[in-house]
């Protein structure tokens, strides 16, 4: 050392003084107790006396003691802080020879006595800490200690270091027990390192373990997907995810549990998903079909941690899903008496089946709803064929779609519903019958075949109101207002009608008026009805003079209404006498009760003059013969024109006369019609007027839109008018095209000029 | 009809008529017959359509050269081709079927600057010409027989009438003209309507901007009956 470095030769040689004071008593002192494994070397005093050492030293120079030049003993003193700890370090290198645990052992230790050192020597030198290193930008002291660790120790060792700790993490996966807290305080070291970042921590000890457990986790998954079912497979990463994230808790820092967690999925559930749920007898596939449902519940938690894991799973629940319902439809189809009571119960039994996994298992996510949804609605809409019993061999099977299937239960339910299901099971029952309902694309069908259910039911039998309006209600809230307000429409007129044939019998009463028989009216609005065929009949006098009366009431009671007799939908009770004695005639129609009436005035009369006398056309008059005369009861009896040949049933050329000789055990008889044999017919007829409906809807959607765009291109048009119409019906494009033609021949809408593929509302 | 031709039987707008009879030629021969107004040489105008009038019909019906006549008039200018022959009433934008009114005739030729009947052959040959030059104007060409070789029978032209008149105008343009004659010979619709408006020029649109059945699109904006005979042809390779 230059003398002229110190002001002073005093000086100098009491800070060599002073130093080999500090450095001999105070310094090894603290080293050998340290690594004798106490924590505490000084006592108080001890203490004191050396930092009043570095004090005095620091203050009595010359120069401040925050002077920067090397001559300030702070200076000196900071330097040989550091070098003390450099050299002692120095001596206690680590041997990279050692096996991993005894590695971590001595790693651990000397880290553990150098952070103790460092810190009683801090205390020592903290004069320096106030002064020095705060004006000159260097490192604080303990920083200054650690970075000589770093430095002397670390760097040397870090790999093997964490080759070591690697070594130990892998015992423990593969079902070894470690000293956690050993592991703890070795990774915690990283940390350290860093100071007060993670860098150090990131760099040198994430990276590597993360990749790491990757090709650890790698290499397990391969090894599972060889050997393992998919739900042992599921079962093992569930397992292992569990673990992996406990031993973050346990020793790794807490930012890693993430990447780490990020890392075990993507190596066991990620890379292997198609395989997994592909598996033969353990996929997803098989799954449902077993109804595994704890496998599918667990198969639903793991994959849905990983992005997109659960779109290839709802696609295969809606391809089985798709299959099954497809084999229920093609169970029915093609059957003789197609029963719509069996049917329609397998569907509901299935859409139970699975809105009881979504809820349950999957958690009602919505990408699973979607999918089911997709599902029904791809097989509920097929066409079911239907062969009919008895018909001609080689008549094409009659098509049926679901929508009729769906609404024949729907009404065989409020028929039954007095006699067997308790209303609480029917609540549940209709719930359901509407959720499947929903997935019906030709909505439409379904309402017109229910409107004429309906008013079958609301005509002919007494009909339990509760009922009806919960099924309507729910149907309203369903698909809103437009579509139940004809069904409620209907159900009020009937109330209405109760209500007037209680004030009509009042005005009765109070105009003296009595028509020796008992008369009772409906009055229906038209609109909310299904068309009903009218017929002129010429009824008796009695009975006209009634309706007359009722009209005048009705007259006085509403403004500017019409009415319209449909008296197709009329029963009439008659008394008659057969042969002294005396019946009492249930029949069905009016049209009987003319007939009958008829031969009070006449002996005989023909086919032809009947329908004649009563204005009726010949196929009434035809059916109503046929259940008065060659029916259960023969109150007529038949004879067959001159010449003319026997039929099976009736002819305009037959005569007919009383059967004065009738006789039946019962006094009352109920004379029922001729029932249509093919019910079919009526289901077509109902397809025929939805199906015109529809060409309205269509061509009036397709107005709307032209009137309010102007012009529009053919694909656009064609997609807007699908749309709007989808919550009734899905149309077909190509019926759209033909309604378009022939708005363009009607003069609606026009091609453009330049443009074939443009067209232009007329205004 | 024309309607000027109306009034000129009651005699009220003779007098306008009569300015422009030097120019037009309508002077002393109106459709009456009333030869009481000044006597000048017939133009060649004239001279030609009296030749072609049919004056065998009603007063309504004789200032116009119908159909006889039109076919008369092409043998005697040489135009032999059906179709060219056709190219004078579109020109003149006739709107009678098979008819040539007397105002059409003067005003549009005479707008053609086709005084004599020499100009007028060579004004067939202009017409074809323009004809074959662009789709387009072809294209409008076509598009306006619709309406003259109808007959007017109904809202639709007959498919007979149809046919004949796809087979001669479109048989280099439609490269599926035979399949689509087949078609139409034998498919539902036509047996009980005819041919709209809108079928006879979608099926031009469709001849020229095909190129092969299999590019066809079902739902394009092509009427349905089109979309139907590729279906078909489709199925019958």
């Amino acid at each position: 050392m230059d003398d002229s470095e110190y002001p002073e030769a005093e000086d100098k040689e009491r800070l060599e003084r002073e130093w080999d004071d500090l450095k001999t008593n105070g310094f090894n002192t603290l080293l050998t107790v340290v690594e004798g494994g106490y924590t505490k070397p000084f006592d108080h005093t001890t203490w004191m006396h050396y930092y009043t050492k570095v004090y005095n030293l620091c203050t009595h120079c010359k120069l401040g003691p925050g002077d920067p030049s090397s001559k300030a003993p702070t200076g000196i003193l900071y330097k040989r802080f550091g070098e003390v700890l450099t050299d002692y370090l120095k001596e206690r290198r680590i041997s990279t020879a050692q096996s991993g645990e005894m590695l971590l052992k001595e790693v651990v230790q000397k880290w553990k006595n150098h952070k103790l050192i460092v810190k009683w020597m801090q205390r020592l030198f903290v004069y320096l800490d106030r002064y020095y290193t705060k004006h000159n930008s260097c490192d604080q002291l303990t920083e200054f200690g650690l970075k000589c660790f770093f430095n002397e120790i670390y760097s040397s060792i870090k790999i093997d270091l964490r080759n070591a700790i690697f070594k130990h993490i892998h015992r423990e996966r593969t079902g070894e027990n470690v000293d956690r807290s050993l592991l703890k305080d070795a990774i915690s070291l990283f940390v350290e390192m860093g100071m007060s970042s993670l860098n150090v921590y990131s760099s040198d000890f994430e990276k590597p373990f993360l990749k790491f457990t990757e090709e650890f986790y790698e290499r397990e998954a391969a090894q599972w997907v060889a050997e393992d079912s998919a739900t042992e497979y599921m079962k093992k990463a569930e397992q292992r995810l569990a673990e992996e994230a406990q031993r973050a808790a346990a020793y790794l820092h807490q930012n890693s549990e993430k990447g780490l967690t990020e890392a075990v999925e993507n190596k066991l559930l990620a890379d292997h998903q198609r395989t997994l749920l592909e598996m033969e007898n353990s996929g997803f596939i098989a799954l449902l079909r077993d109804n595994r449902l704890d496998d599918i519940h667990r198969t639903y938690r793991l994959f849905s941690r990983i992005s997109k894991g659960i779109d290839p799973i709802a696609r295969l629940m809606y391809e089985f899903v798709t299959n099954e319902g497809k084999q229920i439809v093609s169970k029915h189809s093609n059957t003789t008496d197609l029963c719509f009571k069996a049917y329609t119960n397998d569907l509901l039994a299935l859409h139970t089946k699975y809105k009881k996994i979504l809820a349950e298992q999957l958690d009602n996510n919505p990408t699973f709803q979607k999918a089911v949804k997709d599902a029904f609605e791809a097989f509920v809409n097929q066409q079911l064929q239907c062969i009919v019993k008895g018909a001609a061999p080689r008549t094409p099977p009659a098509k049926v779609y679901s929508s009729e299937l769906i609404a024949n239960y729907c009404d065989m339910l409020m028929k039954n519903v007095v006699e067997k299901i308790g209303d609480d099971e029917l609540e549940d029952i209709l719930e359901q019958v509407v959720a499947v309902f929903g997935y019906i694309s030709d909505k439409d069908l379904f309402q017109e075949f229910y409107r004429k259910q309906l008013s079958k039911r609301l005509l002919m039998t007494t009909v339990n109101e509760d009922s009806e309006r919960s099924l309507i209600s729910k149907l309203k809230m369903r698909q809103g207002a437009p579509y139940t307000s004809k069904l409620e429409g209907m159900i009020t007129d009937k109330n209405v009608s109760q209500d007037l044939q209680a004030k009509f019998k009042q005005y009765q009463l109070d105009n003296g008026i009595s028509f020796g028989f008992d008369y009772t009216m409906q009055v229906l609005t038209m609109g909310c009805w299904p068309a009903f065929p009218m017929h002129t009949l010429k009824l008796p006098d009695q009975v006209e003079g009634a309706m007359e009366r009722f009209q005048t009431f009705y007259d006085s009671i509403t403004q500017s209404r019409k009415l319209k007799w449909v008296h197709s939908l009329s029963t009439v009770t008659l008394d008659a006498l057969f042969n002294k004695q005396k019946f009492q005639l249930q029949l069905s129609t009016a049209f009987q009760a003319c007939v009958l009436l008829l031969f009070n005035n006449r002996e005989v009369l023909t086919g032809d003059e009947i329908a004649k006398e009563l204005t009726l056309p010949w196929e009434e008059v035809k059916k109503a013969l046929q259940s008065l005369a060659m029916g259960k009861y023969r109150l007529l009896l038949k004879d067959v024109a001159p010449g003319a040949k026997v039929l099976k049933t009736v002819d305009e050329t037959d005569t007919f006369r009383v059967n004065t000789g009738f006789t039946d055990k019962s006094r009352k008889l109920k004379i029922s019609t001729v029932v249509a044999k093919v019910n079919l017919k009526a289901s077509v007829q109902v397809q025929q007027t939805v199906e015109e409906d529809r060409r309205h809807a269509i061509e009036a959607c397709v107005v709307r839109i032209m009137k309010s765009r102007k012009t529009m291109e053919h694909p656009l048009l064609i997609g807007e008018c699908i749309s709007q119409l989808s919550n009734h019906f899905k149309p077909d494009p190509r019926h759209i095209k033909k309604r378009i033609e022939d708005l363009i021949l009607r003069e609606y809408i026009e091609r453009d000029p330049e443009k074939t593929s443009l067209y232009r509302y007329v205004a | 009809m024309d309607t000027r031709r109306k009034s000129n039987k009651d005699g009220a707008e003779k007098p306008a008529l009569k300015k422009k009879a030097s120019s037009i030629g309508t002077g002393g021969n109106n459709g009456n017959g009333n030869a009481g107004f000044a006597h000048r040489a017939k133009t060649d105008l004239e001279v030609m359509f009296d030749k072609y009038r049919d004056m065998t019909r009603d007063a309504d019906e004789r200032d116009v050269i119908w159909k006889k006549g039109i076919i008369l008039m092409g043998e005697d200018l040489g135009v032999t081709d059906e179709v060219t022959i056709l190219l004078l009433p579109w020109k003149l934008q006739s709107c009678l079927s098979w008819g040539i009114q007397r105002g059409e005739w003067f005003h549009g030729l005479t707008n053609a600057k086709v005084t004599s009947h020499v100009k007028l052959r060579s004004l067939f040959t202009q017409l074809k010409e323009e004809v074959g030059g662009t789709p387009e104007v072809f294209g409008e060409f076509y598009g306006y027989l619709y309406d003259f070789l109808r007959e007017d029978r109904g809202k639709h032209m007959d498919p007979s009438i149809a046919m004949e008149y796809w087979q001669k105008l479109l048989a280099k343009r439609f490269k599926y003209l035979k399949e689509w004659t087949t078609y139409v010979e034998t498919a539902e619709p036509f047996k009980s309507r005819g041919v709209s408006r809108d079928l006879w020029k979608q099926l031009y649109e469709f001849a020229a901007s095909t190129e092969s059945l299999a590019a066809h699109e079902p739902d394009g904006p092509y009427p349905v009956l089109i979309d139907d005979f590729v279906e078909w042809a489709r199925a019958k390779k």
